[in-house]
């Protein structure tokens, strides 16, 4: 997106949203993951930003740390992670000593490493890593263990929820309602996948930003609202019960009726 | 605050251990280097299987072709800085007479020392007349430009590099200090660098050490007499 508005196909202006590679649509390849929340503790600021925009292309929503002190702290707050790709070679607290203070337990974890000892690896698995990728590795490998341990990680979340006659498979992708398929563009999936997550709650501008776009509160910009248009009309057709509301001063609120 | 401090140099009377500690040095070096290199060769490996598939678009294509030719001049820098290690460690040093002088200035003038990117400024401060240094002009020159380019690479606009020489004991002595706590802790390529200018000084007998945070490195050399 160049400038700081935007058309949309459906004839809405986004504004306030400066360029960003991370805004364009994911790619469809991995969109079933979209929205998953992704740590990356690398202490080469071009590995990461290159990782991080990488996964950012495919939906995901990734931050990044350059050090074990500053990971500890984020694996401590309240939101918790579904994946942490941890380099173990790090400034402050190596990996392994990160592994044994915090054991998040919905995050699944991939390490990286430059250290070629079996030794190392081995440590590193059982001190609780999923998974582990040796440097120098190749992008697509990485993201196809992502793929794999993000899988096997949203067996925690079921695959399908409900809300009234509105059925949503994370797995597939795929968003009926009463027998209807709802085509869904992968940034709008995550808006609804995240709304079904938090049915019956009202869910703020704000919350969308950080969570579907991993953008930091901005007054300025309305993507949100244009976006959860986009879900609106697709959901609620004229005719079916309104399952999408808009809360005043607050943002958006999933429920039946 | 960080503040490591590496001291190398060769103590009288401790030479055989010494040769063993180097041997150690050079191997962990070495070790080091090949760890920092996984780093860029990680992004080429990346960057070229992306650019061979059909479905990268026309600006990602341009972005992964900028990002291969960063990631190629990184891993030169660092495969030439191995390679600088490797003859350090297999050649000996020349031992000449040179004037500090001559040195410090081929080194502030360096092109290596890109004073642009971070619109900081080296202030050289010497004390009076120093008499001739005893040692490898090369090896030296080079340890020096690696501390001024990683002082100025952690320095900001307005900052002011010091490099201060002085004559201290029957040997020249040169510092480098940056004055900013930049809260950071060296990168790997970075310190791979200041092994190098540690391996340059010992292999002529001299004395080098470095602080991370503020960062600070000095070097020894004898005078000729």
């Amino acid at each position: 997106m160049d400038g700081s508005t935007a058309s949309s196909s459906a004839g809405s202006t986004i504004t306030g949203m400066n360029a960003c590679p991370a805004e364009a649509e994911p790619s469809g390849a991995f969109s079933a993951l979209a929205g998953r929340r992704i740590l990356i503790v690398e202490d080469d600021l071009s590995l990461a930003g290159f990782l991080r925009t990488e996964l950012q292309s495919h939906g995901l929503t990734v931050e990044i740390v350059h050090d074990g002190e500053a990971a500890l702290s984020a694996l401590q707050g309240e939101r918790p992670y579904d994946l942490l790709i941890l380099d173990l070679n790090l400034p402050k607290l190596d990996g392994i000593h990160l592994l044994q203070r915090v054991k998040p337990a919905r995050t699944r974890i991939l390490v990286l490493t430059a250290r070629s000892r079996v030794e190392d690896k081995v440590k590193a698995l059982q001190t609780g890593a999923d998974d582990c990728l040796t440097k120098p590795f190749s992008y697509q490998e990485l993201l196809a263990r992502v793929q794999v341990l993000l899988r096997r990680g949203a067996g925690l979340v079921p695959n399908c929820s409900k809300v009234g006659d509105l059925v949503l498979y994370r797995e597939e992708r795929r968003v009926e309602r009463n027998g209807r398929r709802i085509e869904l563009t992968p940034r709008e999936f995550a808006i609804l996948e995240f709304m079904m997550r938090h049915v019956g709650k009202p869910v703020s501008r704000a919350t969308l930003l950080e969570e579907v776009w991993n953008m930091p509160a901005d007054p300025t910009t309305n993507i949100v609202d244009v976006y959860m248009k986009y879900v609106r009309d697709k959901v609620d057709l004229p005719g079916e019960v309104k399952l999408t509301h808009t809360i005043r001063g607050v943002g958006y609120e999933l429920r039946d009726a | 605050m960080l503040n490591q401090t590496l001291e190398t140099g060769m103590p009288t009377g401790v030479a055989e251990s010494a040769a063993v500690d180097a041997k150690d040095r050079f191997g962990v070096t070495m070790a080091e280097g090949l760890h920092a290199l996984a780093q860029p060769l990680t992004i080429l490996r990346s960057t070229v299987a992306l650019l061979a598939s059909p479905e990268a678009p026309e600006t990602a294509r341009r972005r992964y072709l900028d990002l291969s030719a960063e990631q190629v001049q990184r891993a030169c820098d660092l495969f030439e800085c191995l390679q600088d290690l490797v003859i350090a460690n297999q050649s000996e040093a020349v031992r000449a007479p040179f004037a500090a002088s001559t040195l410090i200035a081929a080194a502030t003038d360096d092109p290596k020392i890109t004073l642009d990117v971070s619109n900081a400024s080296i202030h050289v401060l010497a004390t009076g007349e120093l008499p001739a240094a005893l040692g490898d002009y090369a090896r030296t020159l080079q340890a020096l430009v690696a501390a001024l380019k990683i002082a100025i690479s952690l320095s900001c606009a307005g900052d002011c590099v010091e490099l201060r020489a002085i004559a201290s004991g029957g040997s020249l002595r040169m510092a480098v200090t940056s004055p900013r706590v930049h809260g950071r802790t060296l990168n790997s390529s970075q310190r791979l660098t200041l092994a190098l200018a540690d391996a340059n000084i010992r292999s002529q007998r001299g004395r080098f050490t470095f602080t991370e945070d503020p960062f600070s490195a000095s070097m020894e050399l004898p005078f000729a007499a």
